[in-house]
């Protein structure tokens, strides 16, 4: 469990359709996290969970989509009414894309 | 495509003091920062911090305030939110900046990129839930977040750090799970540093706090296993010939920092290993200047000393790329380096002694077989230990046979680990067996932000 030590004025942005509520100048990281939800996506090979692990843009665990574009979840700043949703994975062993509401 | 005489790339202790002392010749200086503020990661969101989490963080992290400002007096340029991705050997460096690349030419260049956490791999470190000691950390200083009943396993200075401003937060660890054992106290006695008493007592200070606040102290661990379905669940490891399981949903791992050797090891630069510290560090001379002339690293990247040694590191650096600019002579450089010299070797037998205190166990720098050691493609230390066994006698090889370090994270949480384990199967040195070999761009760019490079010529 996560706790947010100082008052600060809070916003949502969906993750997949769900509303997971932000503090100004969070990462998007962060405030998924800190409502709970561990796992960002699933790995390559194995299919996996997987979520944040460094925080700081070096281990490229928290990869999200926004704008269309896969980036790193702790590097990108929460705004009010973002729409982020799960990286896709290749399922190598068929070589077909799932997405995770497959 | 700008210019500009000292270009310092990395806004922590190192480079800071690079940038302000450059300044202070008549240069045009440029700084670069991929976070949206200075202070990198030990100063990280220091502008903003309210007294309530100073009293959390801590006076070592205070202390970047004065580091803050100088640059803010400086009348350096400041460019943030920009991810420098390639450098070349002629001055050029090109970053991304919200998606549009730009590239600046140089005629000194200062990487001042840090460091990052030792990889620590042990089975189940994949797990949602397990992050590293820094990461708390950075929850802490640039969001205050705090990770309630999180259970520490590693050791290290930054994991006691952690673990008293967690307990100052009001959001004290669950147990920490120390690898430290008698031996390494035996080890590093003779080495202990007199003249850092102070540092000394502070880190004393700092495992008295987490007695007093009743924290289950582990210590001398060994056989580490993070278990769970989906998600962290527990954390097992035996404890005085018994294993233990604490569960919990959140496990931090430490095992020291190691430097950031991406933009160096892109630019294929001399680096050597350095045994004690168990990592590779570029090879520069008393002022930072690396096999090509014209580029220096100062700080953790180039060796791991810590954030002063870091400024002080900066400071000196800068003085030789100012003489190299012909602003000052070298017998005034030299002059100007004497005390800031006098004060890196009395840090130097601090760090000798830290570095043996808390040597890595060989189980973290040798993973047991099933464990992932490349966590992008899953490759684990068995399949490693099973290339080597038919012929991959380097990291680069591990890529072929299995995509190991090919991964988004290129390399830079297997990479170490991949060597140790081939050098070990294979007989050789560390040296011998080298590292991967880094291309740019160095962070993965879309093709319209290189197609943003392509500008039209001013008439």
């Amino acid at each position: 469990m996560f706790k947010r030590l100082v008052n600060k004025k809070q916003f949502t942005f969906t993750f997949d359709g769900a509303q997971i509520t932000a503090a100004e100048g969070e990462s998007v990281a962060a405030a998924i996290i800190a409502s709970g939800q561990y796992t960002f996506r699933k790995s390559t090979i194995s299919q996996s969970e997987r979520g944040p692990f460094c925080i700081m843009g070096a281990c490229y665990e928290c990869l999200v989509k926004h704008d269309g574009k896969t980036v790193q979840a702790c590097m990108l700043l929460a705004t009010p009414d973002m729409q982020i949703t799960t990286v896709p994975v290749a399922n190598v062993k068929t070589n077909k894309a799932n997405s995770p509401n497959d | 495509m700008t210019d500009c005489d000292v270009l310092v790339i990395g806004s922590g202790p190192a480079g800071i003091a690079a940038a302000t002392t450059a300044a202070t010749y008549d240069l045009k200086v440029t700084i670069l920062d991929e976070q949206g503020s200075a202070g990198g990661q030990i100063y990280r969101a220091l502008e903003n911090c309210s007294d309530d989490m100073a009293n959390v963080l801590g006076e070592d992290y205070l202390y970047g305030k004065k580091l803050l400002n100088q640059l803010a007096q400086s009348g350096v340029k400041r460019i943030y939110n920009a991810t420098v991705w390639a450098i070349d050997n002629e001055g050029c460096v090109t970053y991304s900046r919200h998606q549009t690349a730009h590239q600046i030419q140089a005629k000194q260049i200062i990487i001042a990129t840090g460091a990052l956490e030792r990889s620590t791999p042990l089975p189940g470190w994949t797990l949602p839930g397990v992050m590293t000691a820094g990461a708390a950390q950075i929850l802490l200083k640039s969001h205050q977040i705090c990770i309630e009943n999180a259970v520490l396993a590693g050791t290290g200075p930054l994991l006691y750090t952690i673990a008293n401003q967690l307990i100052k937060a009001g959001c004290q660890p669950k147990a920490i799970i120390d690898t430290i054992s008698t031996s390494h106290y035996l080890r590093a006695a003779r080495f202990f540093p007199i003249a850092s008493y102070t540092v000394v007592g502070k880190g004393l200070s700092y495992l008295r706090n987490i007695k007093k606040a009743g924290v289950p102290f582990y210590k001398g661990a060994t056989d580490f296993r993070i278990n769970g379905t989906n998600h962290t669940e527990a954390i097992q490891f035996d404890y005085k010939g018994q294993t233990h399981n604490i569960e919990t949903d959140h496990v931090l791992l430490h095992q020291g920092v190691v430097p950031n050797t991406q933009l160096s090891r892109s630019l294929r630069l001399d680096h050597h290993w350095n045994n004690l510290q168990q990592c590779f560090q570029p090879t520069v001379d008393s002022w930072g200047v690396t096999s090509i002339p014209d580029i220096r690293i100062a700080g953790d990247g180039s060796g791991i000393g810590g954030a002063l040694v870091a400024e002080m590191q900066g400071n000196i650096v800068a003085l030789g790329a100012v003489t190299a600019l012909d602003k000052i002579t070298t017998t005034t450089r030299d002059n100007l380096a004497v005390p800031i010299n006098r004060q890196l070797k009395s840090h130097a037998r601090l760090r000798q002694f830290l570095d043996i205190l808390y040597q890595p166990p060989a189980a973290v720098l040798r993973p047991t077989d099933d464990t992932i050691v490349c966590r992008c493609e899953e490759v684990t230390a068995g399949d490693i230990r099973s290339y080597a066994k038919i012929g991959c006698s380097g990291p680069n090889q591990t890529k072929a046979f299995g995509r190991c370090g090919m991964g988004p994270c290129q390399g830079r949480y297997c990479g170490l680990t991949v060597t140790q384990i081939l050098a070990h199967e294979n007989g050789l040195s560390q040296d011998e067996v080298g590292a991967y070999r880094i291309r740019s761009p160095i962070k993965p760019v879309t093709l319209a932000e290189l197609a943003s490079l392509d500008e039209i010529p001013e008439p």
